[in-house]
């Protein structure tokens, strides 16, 4: 039984389920959608919330894509409520001192970081290609196989997302064009 | 976006970047799981960080009680309620269709799919699933779950199979040649062998997830709006490799000679943001869910980026998505071609998405071309379908000609098909390149027009074909010599010849090399004759025709196509019927019905004075002669400036205008204004030239989009319109430019400008200029009397009338404007029986005590009887307390008091849970347009404020407010704020109601120093409504003086007759012209003694826009209210006194997809005129369109009788069928429909159809998403049968 259907029938153990199998990858997104830790929290229980309340509208093999959707919504949400642009171009600030932070340890780690932090901020549509291309290394074909697109639509997908993480990470990529 | 090159230093960059920062993937992680595997990945990277995620599980668990102990159909019914919504409407449709069983079958899958959990996703039945398309093809046996491609793929192939049930529509006979992966299951068509092609032919869809950008573009170039609509994108279309495809999902029409259309919207889910199709029958077709992360407020958030939450708030419902549905005609193409669909067809699309051309190119030259026996629709006898019965000559220009013999029997409409693919098609892939966007384009038209040819419909290709063929070789230079014929082509439809035949010309010399084909060389041989017959052009016609026929082979070397396209090509032309401006089947339909029943069809000659000529020949006979002559020819008269170098181009840009002119056509396409600034530039002094070139100017920096061109600052806008006011005040003193030249250079500066920017230092204003301009050609007799109507077409909207009254020494005007006075009169009796005896009827039901209000407004606080009748029924009738409002005019003994008085009365009623208090706000509109100068009185003081806002609340809190209560709610603020000089509160307000563009610039500009009550964006009541005020004044004025006038009631149905034809017929826009020209009605000027019921007819002259020239933006965006404000009560109003619409077996309804507010109900009174004949298949339903000209019209003020076809693309509107069979003759028959909440009920002779059982109350948050119900079927009416129940 998938975790929605179990959440329908048995909202507890569900619920449960869904926090063990589930909750550390969302909480991943969380920290890189967020500011600081208590925005993270925040948001990382509000979307678990949200979630086990919509769950009758959850349809399709796609559970974890629907629960990062709402984060992301969910973020983009109160970044509108706060007056600020809801796609922030930006990397986002580390997380404060108050934990720690594997951004801190070397600039290359950070940098590795910083990347990835950029491909988890990215849409589903958009992040499934590149980690299919460049984490699984499949071609554009295996690539739209995989996606069950046709493969110009997963090239298109895939130069947006490009498109968005060399936004993101100019200054990193500037510093290696000038060694 | 395109993609970038992987080797570019900088792709290779990022890609490394990538690399090196992923962590290593586990080996053999299938690829589904990509993104799970990655956030796993990051959480155990921020665990071994030591950040762990915070312990919730209780509060989840938590809240998954809480959401459990809630009502679970409450969260869960989201998305089956849209299926129950579309199946209601499809049951419906299938009910009032006769269709009972299957919508009983609709109901019942709907209520399934409702309580049924959520299906779980079906196994992928071959190669390349697509997990996002789902599909509901209901079948009459068994309610289909959602299903995926596959799924359908096989379930189609099952219905091939079986035997058709009795009411579907039958299934394809053979199977497809392709064999699926699994099991041998034969394959309609793979997910990927779908593609879409619509008109608008940039757009090559090979994916199924293109459709979803396609709507999303079309979401961007119509949003915001006020109210859905539905914009028509093309009739020919989807195009999967099998036509099994489009049967599973779509119905389609029946055609009687042709090729089968498939009707379908495709829109987005208000609720859930999926894609979904639906078809001809309103059924749930296809659904391609969206995104995860699909955030419908992506226009707003891209358009108007960081705005205030609140303000984000207050615009979201009019950037919503699912606001916009795109309405299309499929067309299955593949069995054009040989094998139809072939299994490879999938596997080539899928990986292509690279257009169609080499797709298509391939499909057909590869294959051999059996000869199929013909489809069942296309074996019918061409006599069953009008468009192919003989023509009548309808031109006066054309030589009596001895009528041609009936067309021979139509080949097999396939076989023909693929020939003039061949013939057409193919060498035009294979003819000079250009751009794929070109090409593309032009290949659109050159399909079109094989069809059209194929039906032998020539000159039903849309003019969008032929003006897109002429704005490719103008303005692009695009060589391909089929892309120049068809512009060619349609400049001879357009009465172009100068520009047609020097197109001809040219086509001929580049084809003179000997590159033409022969079947190329045919037509432009048939194009020569066709438009300028004589024996020589015959004789080589017939060469030509027996050169090619010499050619054909193979499967089609046939007798029976050589007869069927030499008639069309050959012997219609050289019979010397073939009309000029083309033919209309509608129009002769509807010509022929009148003959029959004795009244004058078209009367060629000048019809009597004072009736408005709705005629094409008016326009080619009248009006574009007098105002060339008016305007081009004293210039061309101008000997010094004969050699100058700018001549030939001041002119051309000078005929153009006229051209467009003649068309009704104020707002073109800045082609020919290019055209002018080139020729100012170079020194021409005309003043009408230097005019057009700072028109253009002017376009540039006001309207022109900042895509573009870039925002020009205020003072640019300034700048420019004080140059257009400088031209014009040259022009005064121009002695060439003759007193018409200048009232059209006033008239456009004026609709263009669309501000009273001051003349200086004249000190007057172009309106004024404009007024004055009209007193100066009125003043001078016209030469012939139809050249009166002109004049009478270009008037000002404000204007001195007594003025013109006597400048007009002769009377014309006098003698026009009194005539329209006595045809109105000649309608009020009918319109008095017709609503008391729907009255009787309907004995529950306002609706016929408001129109008798209305007709008994004169009678001024008498008519208080009618107005307490109306409210009795329902409290807040809508329209009752607004025609009370004006029964308490001054002009019908009443004063501002009373009107004050009345709208106070209904404040005091405390209703703020119905509209009634809205009466309040009407009330000091109305008010202050009667005190003139003092019309800020009604809404001084704090306690105005408080009371509008109050109102404007509770319109907004309405549980039926729509989105236009939205912009009406923010518009009633305005109006206090603005007379108590709160300017800032008034900026805030404006802000949170941005301007129709979206742009809060044009609101704030419009309102600094300005007078409110000029603005349609803040002339709520009288912005436009007064645009007709003073005709009608002025008329009602002329009857009283005139008296006992004649009753043109005849003359008055013949036209309202054509006008209705010709709203049938949008795809043709010479009709929709005069469709645009519908008789604009007030009821709310009369005096004392005046008829009191004032219908005049007003030649409404700037109507329809060739679509061509105009953006999709353009289309919708300026004039949103500008519409709302023209339409609605006038022409109801016509459309309740004068049922005139009959419809050849299909009566159409237009109802509103918003909630109930307003116009909840449309009725259909049992006519009493001769034409309606019980049990003939002919229904004469009080039936008219409710917007002349279009978009998101009539929202509030369609509260009478009278439904309203809603013909105009992109009214909003939907439409459903309903057969005369469905219609006892002997009782009312009323069409109750409510959308996204309400119910549908038809009453048929007093026997309730069984009700639907209304959907759940519509979500506050979206309160407003489309719901579909039915079809259109546009100019392809005449093509379509009803058919007989027992047939079903």
């Amino acid at each position: 039984m998938d975790i929605a259907e179990q959440i329908r029938t048995d909202p507890e153990g569900g619920s449960r389920r869904l926090v063990a199998e589930l909750g550390a990858g969302l909480w991943a997104l969380a920290l890189r959608l967020c500011e600081n830790r208590a925005d993270a929290e925040d948001l990382y229980v509000r979307t678990l919330e949200t979630a086990v309340a919509k769950i009758a509208e959850q349809r399709g093999p796609f559970f974890s894509a629907w629960l990062r959707a709402i984060c992301l919504n969910l973020r983009r949400s109160d970044l509108r409520r706060a007056g600020l642009p809801a796609d922030r171009s930006a990397v986002p600030e580390s997380i404060p001192d108050e934990s720690p932070t594997p951004l801190d340890e070397t600039a290359a780690r950070a940098d590795a970081a910083a990347v990835r932090d950029a491909v988890a901020r990215l849409p589903e549509r958009l992040r499934a290609p590149v980690l299919l291309r460049y984490w699984d290394g499949l071609s554009h074909a295996e690539i739209a196989s995989a996606l069950g697109v046709p493969e110009s639509s997963s090239r298109r997908l895939l130069t947006q997302a490009r498109a968005v993480l060399r936004a993101e990470l100019d200054d990193l990529l500037r510093e290696r064009r000038t060694p | 976006m395109k993609p970038s090159d992987p080797d570019s230093p900088s792709e290779r960059r990022l890609a490394g970047t990538l690399r090196a920062a992923l962590p290593p993937r586990p080996p053999g992680a299938p690829p589904e799981r990509v993104c799970d595997d990655f956030f796993a990945a990051l959480a155990a990277e921020d665990a071994a960080a030591g950040v762990r995620p915070p312990d919730v599980t209780a509060r989840v668990v938590a809240a998954a009680r809480r959401a459990a102990a809630a009502s679970p159909a409450s969260v869960s019914s989201r998305r089956p309620s849209l299926r129950r919504r579309v199946a209601a409407a499809a049951a419906l449709f299938a009910a009032i269709a006769g269709l009972a069983g299957a919508a009983t079958v609709a109901v019942v899958a709907a209520l399934r799919g409702a309580d049924a959990p959520p299906p779980a996703p079906p196994p992928p039945a071959s190669g390349t699933p697509h997990p996002e398309l789902r599909i509901d093809p209901t079948t009459p046996e068994e309610p289909a779950p959602m299903k995926t491609l596959p799924a359908l793929v096989a379930a189609a192939a099952a219905l091939a199979a079986a035997p058709a049930p009795a009411s579907q529509s039958p299934a394809p006979a053979a199977a497809p040649a392709g064999e699926s992966a699994s099991g041998g299951v034969p394959l309609a068509g793979a997910p990927d062998a779908v593609s879409l092609r619509f008109e608008e032919a940039d757009y090559v869809f090979c994916a199924l997830d293109d459709p979803r950008q396609f709507l999303r573009e079309w979401q961007e170039a119509l949003l915001p709006l006020a109210n859905a609509v539905t914009q028509e994108v093309g009739s020919v279309g989807l195009a999967p490799a099998d036509a099994k495809a489009l049967d599973a999902w779509f119905r389609p029409l029946v055609p009687t000679n042709s090729l089968a259309p498939f009707p379908a919207l495709l829109a987005e889910d208000p609720v859930m943001g999926d894609t979904i199709f639906t078809n001809c029958a309103a059924g749930l077709a296809a659904v391609l869910e969206a995104d995860p992360d699909y955030d419908p407020a992506w226009l707003l958030d891209e358009t108007l980026p960081g705005i205030p939450e609140e303000h984000r708030q207050a615009l979201l419902p009019f950037y919503d998505p699912s606001l916009v549905t795109l309405s299309f005609d499929a067309v299955p193409d593949a069995a054009l071609f040989a094998g139809g669909s072939d299994s490879g067809s999938g596997a080539d699309a899928a990986g292509s998405g690279a257009g169609r051309e080499g797709k298509r190119s391939s499909s057909f030259a590869s294959k051999a071309h059996p000869s199929s026996p013909p489809e069942a629709d296309s074996s019918l006898p061409p006599e069953a379908d009008p468009s192919l019965a003989p023509q009548e000559p309808s031109s006066s220009a054309e030589p009596a000609a001895p009528q041609p013999p009936p067309p021979p029997p139509m080949p097999d409409f396939k076989l023909l098909q693929r020939l003039l693919y061949q013939e057409l098609v193919v060498p035009y892939y294979a003819g000079p390149d250009g751009s794929t966007y070109f090409k593309d384009h032009g290949a659109a038209v050159v399909w079109k027009f094989a069809l059209e040819l194929g039906r032998g419909r020539l000159m039903l290709v849309p003019n969008r074909e032929w003006g897109g063929a002429y704005d490719l070789v103008v303005r692009y230079g695009v060589d391909d010599p089929f892309v120049r014929f068809c512009a060619s082509v349609g400049c001879w439809k357009w009465g172009w010849a100068d520009k047609a035949r020097e197109l001809r010309d040219d086509l001929a010399f580049r084809l003179a090399g000997g590159d033409a084909t022969p079947f190329q060389s045919l037509l432009l041989a048939h194009l020569a004759q066709r438009y300028e017959p004589s024996p020589e052009r015959l004789a080589a016609l017939r060469d030509a025709f027996a050169a090619w026929g010499a050619t054909l082979s193979g499967e089609f070397d046939r007798d029976d196509v050589r007869a069927w396209l030499g008639h069309w090509l050959v012997e219609d032309v050289a019979a010397g019927v073939a009309p000029v401006r083309g033919r209309n089947v509608v129009r002769d339909a509807r010509e022929a019905a009148l003959a029959r029943r004795g009244a004058d069809p078209a009367p060629d000659a000048d019809p009597a004075p004072g009736t408005v000529p709705v005629h094409d020949d008016f326009v080619r006979d009248t009006f574009l002669p007098l105002i060339l002559r008016e305007v081009v020819a004293p210039l061309e008269a101008i000997k010094s400036d004969r050699a100058a170098p700018w001549r030939p181009m001041a002119l051309a840009a000078l005929r153009d205008w006229c051209h467009w002119i003649s068309l009704g056509e104020d707002w073109p396409d800045p082609l020919y204004l290019g055209r002018a600034v080139s020729a100012a530039g170079r020194g021409c002094p005309w003043p009408a030239v230097r005019f057009l070139a700072a028109l253009k100017n002017y376009d540039d920096a006001v309207w022109a989009k900042p895509a573009f061109y870039g925002r020009a600052t205020p003072e640019q806008q300034d700048a420019a319109a004080r140059r257009v006011a400088d031209v014009l005040l040259a022009a005064a003193d121009d002695p060439a430019t003759t007193s018409l030249a200048r009232l059209l250079m006033c008239r456009a500066a004026f609709l263009r400008t669309n501000l009273d920017h001051p003349i200086r230092p004249a000190g007057a204003s172009i309106g004024d200029a404009f007024a004055a301009a009209f007193a100066a050609a009125a003043a001078v007799p016209p030469q012939r009397p139809a050249e009166a109507r002109v004049l009478w077409a270009l008037r000002p909207p404000s204007v001195d009338w007594e003025g013109v009254r006597l400048a007009a020494a002769d009377g014309w005007l006098r003698e026009m404007a009194a005539s329209r006075a006595a045809e109105a009169e000649g309608n009020v009796p009918a319109a008095l029986a017709r609503f008391e005896r729907a009255a009787e009827l309907r004995p529950a039901f306002p609706e016929p005590w408001i129109e008798l209000l209305r007709l008994h407004s004169d009678e001024g606080r008498g008519a208080r009887v009618f107005y307490d009748e109306a409210r009795a029924r329902e409290l807040d009738a809508p329209g009752a307390a607004g025609a009370m409002i004006d029964a308490l005019r001054p002009v019908h003994g009443g004063s501002v008091e009373d009107v004050l008085a009345f709208g106070d009365e209904c404040l005091a009623t405390g209703r703020f849970d119905t509209r009634l208090p809205v009466a309040w706000a009407k009330s000091r509109y109305v008010a202050a347009s009667l005190l003139g100068p003092d019309w800020e009185e009604p809404f001084r003081g704090a306690a105005a404020i408080t009371n509008m806002d109050r109102v404007a609340d509770s319109l907004l809190a309405s549980p039926r407010a729509s989105r236009q209560d939205a912009c009406e709610a923010f518009h009633m603020r305005l109006w206090p704020l603005y007379a108590n000089n709160d300017f800032p509160a008034l900026h805030l307000a404006c802000d949170a109601y941005g301007s129709c563009e979206g742009d809060r610039n044009v609101l704030e500009a419009d309102f600094d120093g300005d007078h409110p009550m000029k603005r349609y964006q803040t002339g709520l009541a009288y912005g436009f409504a007064g645009y007709h005020h003073e005709d009608v004044e002025e008329a009602m004025r002329l009857w009283r003086v005139e008296g006992d006038l004649p009753a043109a009631r005849a003359a008055f149905l013949a036209r309202a007759g054509r006008v209705s034809a010709a709203t049938n017929t949008v795809d043709n826009w010479e009709q929709s012209f005069i469709a645009g020209r519908l008789a604009v009605l007030d009821c709310t000027l009369a005096r004392p003694g005046d008829p009191p019921y004032s219908l005049l007819p007003r030649i409404w002259s700037t109507p329809h826009y060739p679509k061509f020239w105009r953006s999709l933006r353009e289309n919708f965006g300026f004039n949103l209210e500008q519409g709302i404000l023209y339409a609605g009560r006038y022409v109801a109003q016509m459309a309740a006194s004068e049922p005139v619409v009959p419809s050849n077996a299909v009566l159409a309804v237009s109802v509103r997809p918003w909630p109930d507010y307003a116009y909840p109900r449309f009725w259909i009174v049992p006519d009493d005129t001769p034409a309606f004949r019980p049990g003939s298949g002919r229904v004469r339903g009080l039936l008219l369109e409710r917007c002349s000209h279009g978009w998101n019209a009539g929202w509030a003020d369609l509260d009478l009788f009278g439904g309203g076809d809603a013909p105009e693309r992109g009214t909003g509107g939907e439409r459903i069928h309903l057969p005369p069979d469905a219609i006892d003759p002997d009782g009312a028959v009323r069409v109750e429909l409510q959308f996204l909440g309400g119910a549908v009920t038809v009453l048929a002779g007093g026997k309730p159809v069984p009700k639907l059982a209304g959907d759940r109350p519509v979500s506050a948050a979206r309160p407003h998403a489309v719901a579909f119900v039915g079809n259109s079927f546009e100019f392809l009416q005449a093509d379509v049968r009803v058919l007989p129940r027992a047939e079903r």
